[in-house]
């Protein structure tokens, strides 16, 4: 497969285990189409966030392998990897995760400094984006300061900021209220409409349901 | 924009984020500064103060006086000067007494013929005939206005004095001093080299070389009457100079050492406990793609700038101490160095902790239970 024709992202049989455990994800082979929602669904503690920490190259596989464009990536050195979730991942994590000790708008612009974006450039998107989630208002307040609804959506700005060709979130909904879940799934159906690869792990039906394509793992994956 | 001025930027972000820990650290780092200016600081000050004092009275000198018919000639000071270890050699012939032309009747000073160089200023006044310089307290005895005026000698002779002396604090025996410069610049004794000396006077390089200087000359007065010289050698004060300066060269040092290790342990701690309690952010900077590099080097560049900070109060602080209780300040080159070594210390502190922080995995800090 060359690398034009090749999916965005792919897994091929994928294993990983945690130290003196079975595997939690065995043998796993898929691919991820550009402009496509992928929802990963399952049990809690089948795999879920593992298998999205391996694509997002967070752990190394104990076998198998991670592509990018069909090129293999996981066994690449700690600073490529690192190099490629700046540039090419976005990622939402459960719980938002901002840094409590700074700024909303520190915390949208965190990620250029990784990829040595100009500051002022990713201001300038960072208040678009906060913007188009309404939380401009909120852009000088700390954490500790908004709502945890408040909170996903500036992680979703966070992880939109570079426009990643990749688009990962670990349950993105999951303290949410319906209506803000709502903006956080449309969010993520214009990412993948704008030519983005959105894989999810979630438990929400509503996720599941706006998703193009549903994954769902079992006990040991 | 340069990728250190960024470094920066985020590093004073994360240091203005992280109140507690870097209060902490700029003030672990003043302390450490303060502690080894009151204490080293101190002693070193009060080490240059003995020092000097002991240099003024002539540690490296090696003086020898002889009878004029001693057969100590002017030509010893230019073999003298040939020897390494040796950073000046003056000679002075037999004293003539001499007035002030204008004041038959006025206080006599002694006169002399001089060769080599003294105090940095050659004794060479080259086709200048019947030429004389004086030392300041020369100059007042003579009541010489602007420092010029003729001189006679008992023996009816007449003298200009064109020039000041500055006396050393090795020659000050000398007072008052004023001399005949000898004419010839390519050699000291320039053309009287077989004129006797009444005093010599021979400077070392440095005061542990007062004993192998002191044999030298020895060796080169062979030609001399040896019942009619006298050598005084500064070796006794050499010795005591070095013993003061082993002495407190050896406690500063350990004392220091001692500050600096205990200094660079609590930098370790407190960055460990910061890194400890905010291991979710650094997991987090990895997942979202800092390198492990980046992680130490904003750590470091975050330590380095509370460090700086903690070291300018730190130093004034201390030394506003010393000058308060009326302590001997130490040098800027001392200072500097205390403020080098306190962001050398913290940022050696800091390592452990930002290494840590860097192999903080992204899995185990972020997943939600």
């Amino acid at each position: 497969m060359t690398e034009s024709t090749a999916p965005v992202l792919s897994a091929e049989d994928l294993t990983f285990a945690y130290a003196d455990g079975d595997p939690i994800v065995a043998e796993w082979t898929t691919t991820f189409e550009a402009g496509t929602t992928t929802a990963i669904t399952g049990p809690s503690g089948c795999g879920k966030s593992t298998l999205l920490y391996l694509l997002g190259l967070m752990l190394q596989p104990s076998a198998g392998h991670v592509m990018l464009r069909g090129t293999p990536v996981d066994a690449l050195r700690d600073a490529e990897r690192a190099r490629l979730r700046a540039h090419t991942f976005g990622f939402v994590f459960q719980d938002a995760a901002l840094d409590a000790t700074r700024t909303v708008l520190d915390n949208v612009i965190e990620t250029a400094l990784y990829r040595r974006q100009s500051r002022h450039e990713a201001i300038q998107t960072a208040y678009e984006l906060l913007e188009r989630f309404g939380v401009e208002i909120r852009e000088a307040h700390r954490p500790g300061q908004i709502s945890g609804g408040q909170a996903q959506r500036i992680a979703l700005c966070r992880a939109m900021l570079a426009d990643p060709p990749v688009f990962l979130a670990d349950e993105p909904t999951g303290n949410l209220d319906p209506a803000t879940s709502e903006t956080v799934i449309q969010a993520l159906r214009d990412r993948a409409a704008d030519g983005a690869c959105v894989v999810v792990a979630t438990h929400d039906p509503a996720v599941v349901e706006a998703c193009d394509r549903r994954i769902r793992l079992g006990a040991a994956s | 924009m340069s990728a250190m001025f960024v470094l920066g930027r985020e590093a004073v972000a994360s240091a203005r984020g992280q109140v507690v820990t870097s209060v902490l650290t700029v003030a672990m780092v003043a302390g450490m500064c303060v502690a080894v200016l009151m204490t080293t600081g101190r002693t070193a000050a009060a080490e240059d103060a003995a020092l000097a004092e002991i240099d003024a009275a002539g540690t490296r000198s090696i003086v020898v006086r002889a009878d004029a018919d001693a057969r100590l000639t002017a030509n010893v000071i230019d073999r003298l000067q040939a020897v390494t270890e040796i950073d000046t050699a003056i000679g002075f012939g037999p004293i003539v007494d001499a007035r002030n032309a204008q004041v038959p009747d006025g206080p006599k000073v002694p006169l002399r013929n001089g060769y080599g160089t003294l105090d940095g200023r050659s004794l060479v006044v080259p086709d200048l005939p019947d030429r004389a310089l004086a030392s300041t307290e020369a100059i007042q005895t003579l009541g010489f206005r602007d420092g010029l005026g003729a001189l006679r000698t008992d023996t009816g002779h007449e003298l200009v004095v064109s020039g000041k002396l500055e006396v050393p604090a090795y020659a000050t025996f000398l007072e008052p001093l004023v001399v005949i410069p000898s004419s010839k610049p390519d050699a000291p004794s320039g053309t009287r080299p077989t004129d006797p000396l009444t005093v010599l006077i021979v400077l070392a390089d440095s005061p542990r070389h007062v004993a192998p200087v002191s044999d030298t000359v020895k060796s080169l007065l062979e030609a001399a009457d040896e019942t009619k010289i006298t050598m005084e050698t500064s070796q006794e004060l050499a010795t005591i100079r070095t013993a003061i300066q082993g002495e407190l060269g050896s406690y500063g040092r350990g004392t220091v050492l001692v500050i600096l290790a205990v200094s660079a342990a609590l930098v370790a701690v407190n960055l460990l406990t910061l890194v400890s309690i905010r291991r979710k952010d650094f997991g987090r900077r990895r997942a979202l793609g800092a390198t492990r590099s980046l992680i130490v080097a904003l750590l470091l560049t975050q330590t380095a700038l509370l460090a700086g900070i903690g070291a300018l109060v730190g130093v004034a602080g201390a030394l506003t101490a010393l000058s308060v209780t009326g302590s001997p300040l130490p040098g800027p080159s001392f200072v500097i160095a205390v403020v080098i070594a306190a962001v050398l210390t913290a940022l050696l502190g800091a390592l452990l902790p930002a290494i840590s922080a860097a192999r903080k995995d992204p899995l185990h800090e972020l997943r939600v239970p």
